[in-house]
């Protein structure tokens, strides 16, 4: 009994702003990974190719169920 | 100077880019990827996500089959082309309430609102987009495809 006593007196916040990781208040934009014009250029390059190329074939109710509830 | 345009290109314009659906109309993979093309390397747009759009958009085509290789390949992108911003807690409890009001799911909100202020334009072709007039007061919304989409189904024509 004195057990639930104090767990029903205890902050369930106390000390919590201690233990949090630090989160941004302000939201920053940002590039994620800065990287070298060569690199940058291989990666769009990659992307150009792909988007010129092939699309991946899917059926309809494969792709509703890959959106789910978020698209 | 070149004045760059910041774009938000909606979720599914990025899926459409890469994947080709049975029953949808046949140019729809075609414009999606000739839209998206030009914003992979152009000085004058840019692409913005939010972190919740970055990771929407690799596990939509994750879950719709999109392979490993091309997946890191559009990470890349992501995370040296785009900028990404930051998601807050002050951020995310604003599309909360937006949904709250609008009966809208919270993730359409989560890829825009949160880019007040630093987007130019936001192109979808949702109906979401259109039919909820919080999205245009963050920016102007323009569809720059021939089709649209409605929650659930496949794309069909604009305007039908």
């Amino acid at each position: 009994m004195a057990k639930r006593e104090s767990l029903s007196t205890t902050d369930p916040f106390a000390g919590a702003a201690d233990r949090e990781p630090p989160a941004p208040r302000v939201a920053r934009a940002r590039v994620f990974r800065e990287v070298s014009p060569e690199e940058r250029a291989r990666i769009v390059e990659r992307l150009r190719q792909r988007l010129a190329g092939p699309a991946l074939r899917v059926d309809s109710a494969t792709l509703r169920q890959a959106e789910g509830d978020s698209v | 100077m070149t004045v760059s345009e910041r774009a938000v290109v909606d979720t599914q314009i990025w899926e459409y880019a890469w994947v080709e659906e049975d029953r949808a109309p046949a140019t729809v993979h075609r414009e999606a990827a000739a839209f998206l093309t030009p914003f992979l390397d152009a000085s004058d747009k840019v692409l913005c996500v939010t972190a919740y759009q970055a990771a929407e958009i690799m596990d939509v085509l994750r879950k719709a089959g999109l392979d490993a290789d091309a997946r890191g390949e559009l990470l890349d992108l992501l995370q040296t082309q785009c900028l990404c911003l930051d998601l807050t807690t002050d951020a995310v409890f604003e599309c909360v309430e937006m949904s709250l009001r609008s009966g809208i799911h919270v993730y359409d909100y989560l890829v825009a609102v949160p880019l007040r202020g630093l987007i130019d334009v936001i192109y979808s072709a949702d109906r979401h987009f259109v039919q909820d007039p919080q999205f245009e007061a963050i920016a102007p919304v323009v569809n720059p495809m021939t089709w649209e989409m409605q929650e659930g189904q496949p794309p069909r024509p604009a305007g039908s």
